[in-house]
């Protein structure tokens, strides 16, 4: 059994390997859902103070899993949605989201998560500013119209042949 | 899976509805929920919303948040290290009250992030804050140093909130709602280690064979030499002492038992002490955030979720109090959702009027 300062230096190294390793991936997953910076920083604080934690009260470091990591995170987003009225239907299906259930599909993911990146800088125009409008930006169909010239209904169907070719690119990842 | 099973208009309004949550209406969301091409969308979306969140956040914040997340950890671990019972010199009391001076401060500034409204308790500052699942945050309470040798400190938690504590030994505890826990600043050499408790609190005690530990409930008396146990002492049930490992022996004015890991006495109301196995999730689910009632009677359910919502329970019908059932769920749900389920699983209705929860 480790004497007290020996097992806080090892707490110390094995977080901070976590820290390195984890952090990014899991502070923008959070952020996918609850929206805010802030917000989203928090949430991963908690989830690394709960393992700290942890640690603290069992003798040995346990290594922890990922996909432990990702199911703490997305818990701590849900709960923080639900306890805000004004997003608490938002927290009912996005508590429908898959989530990788073990390392592999962890790393499974964010291998996805890459693909989806080149795709979306590979899309051909109006698509790929139409999406950035209506979907990052969060403009509704109207508004990215109006600020690109275009009519609605194209803005429409850009917006669904953009999805419907994201989703290919998904399917021929996963094969 | 080929992408024209997705309607059309399915992926327009979760579209709109990922920007607009508010737009959402409860009889469209069932519709989605038994929609079997709605999971495969929203994955879509949200993976692509976190696609070009990462083409927006390039750089790694990782080194920064870790910094930080030690700030915050560090001085709580170096200020455990206070020995028991030995008269310590004044240099070493300064040196333990700075260090606990600067946890305390380092905590306060860190408040924002754990929580949203924070109540500081008197006398000492412990701060303690909504939980949701174990992320309690450890502090030590600031101690007058001239008062030192004679004062104990008293921790109240009111409704609807846990506080974690960690005592002069080291000893750690965990306090459920509407309870309070009693102690002295300092444990005394030759003295045994003795805290009082009302309400229910989780412990885990640092193992001194010279000094066993007591933890005093009135009635009851729990006596342990090191171990990890949780007591259960609320006015309006029988006090309950729960063993998950090492060894207590509790006792009450007549008798004196001795626990084994997985057992629990319980102190009826004609004053005996029964020994029984002991579901140990039932006993310490509270403290990850969950309720969870194992064949406990509906009376007792309600009065735990009034305890933990801060509402006064009711019986206008009391046909069904006595029913056993069997209930788990998280603490976060609001009471609306505590009741439906409830209605769900009992065949009872559940109102709430002016604060208080109506049986009828």
């Amino acid at each position: 059994m480790m004497t007290n300062a020996r097992k806080h230096d090892e707490m110390r190294k094995q977080m901070e390997r976590l820290y390195t390793t984890f952090y990014q991936q899991l502070f923008l997953y959070a952020l996918t859902i609850v929206d805010q910076e802030e917000e989203a920083r928090d949430v991963v604080s908690d989830v690394f103070s709960l393992v700290w934690n942890q640690w603290t009260r069992e003798e040995d470091i346990t290594p922890v899993n990922s996909s432990y990591l990702y199911k703490l995170t997305k818990t701590k987003c849900l709960d923080r949605l639900r306890r805000d009225k004004a997003r608490n239907n938002y927290a009912a299906f996005l508590s429908h989201v898959q989530l990788p259930e073990t390392d592999d599909e962890v790393h499974l993911y964010e291998h996805h998560i890459e693909c989806l990146r080149e795709a979306i800088a590979s899309l051909p125009e109006p698509g790929k500013t139409i999406l950035d409008y209506c979907y990052f930006q969060r403009l509704t169909y109207q508004q990215t119209a109006d600020k690109m010239q275009l009519s609605i209904v194209v803005v429409r169907k850009n917006m669904l042949k953009v999805f419907k070719i994201l989703r290919e690119k998904l399917n021929k990842a996963t094969k | 899976m080929s992408s024209n099973d997705y309607s059309d208009q399915m992926i327009d309004r979760l579209h709109q509805a990922l920007n607009t949550p508010e737009t959402v209406s409860d009889e469209e969301m069932e519709q989605w929920m038994h929609d079997p091409s709605f999971n495969d969308a929203l994955d879509t979306m949200l993976m692509a919303r976190r696609a070009m969140l990462g083409e927006q956040y390039q750089e790694d914040t990782s080194q920064e948040a870790f910094r930080q997340f030690m700030a915050a950890h560090e001085p709580t671990d170096e200020a455990v290290e206070v020995p028991i019972g030995q008269s310590s010199s004044a240099r070493k009391w300064w040196k333990a009250s700075i260090l606990a001076i600067a946890a305390a401060t380092l905590g306060w500034w860190f408040l924002p992030r754990f929580s949203t409204d924070v109540p500081v308790a008197q006398p000492s500052n412990i701060i303690y804050h909504q939980t949701s699942y174990l992320d309690t945050v450890a502090v030590r309470p600031l101690h007058d140093n001239s008062q030192y040798q004679q004062s104990r400190s008293t921790i109240t938690v009111p409704q609807g909130q846990h506080a974690m504590i960690t005592l002069p030994d080291g000893s750690k505890v965990w306090l459920n709602a509407q309870s309070s826990l009693s102690y002295p600043n300092t444990f005394e050499a030759g003295q045994p280690r003795q805290v009082m408790l009302k309400g229910e609190a989780y412990f885990e005690v640092v193992r001194d064979e010279q000094h066993p530990f007591i933890v005093d409930c009135g009635k009851l008396h729990t006596r342990v030499l090191g171990t990890s146990f949780n007591v259960r002492n609320y006015p309006e049930s029988s006090p309950c002492v729960t063993l998950v490992s090492g060894s207590v022996q509790v006792e009450e004015a007549n008798h004196r038992v001795l626990l084994k890991p997985n057992q629990a006495a319980t102190l009826s109301s004609t004053g005996a002490l029964r020994v029984d196995e002991a579901d140990i999730d039932n006993a310490t689910c509270w403290l990850e955030g969950l309720f969870r009632f194992d064949g406990m009677t509906l009376r007792e359910i309600l009065v735990e979720v009034g305890r933990w919502y801060n509402m006064d329970v009711v019986v206008n019908d009391d046909t069904h109090l006595d029913d056993r059932l069997h209930f788990s769920g998280e603490r976060q749900w609001t009471v609306n959702e505590v009741i439906e389920y409830l209605e769900l699983i009992c065949d009872v209705r559940l109102d709430i009027k002016d604060n208080q929860l109506l049986l009828n």
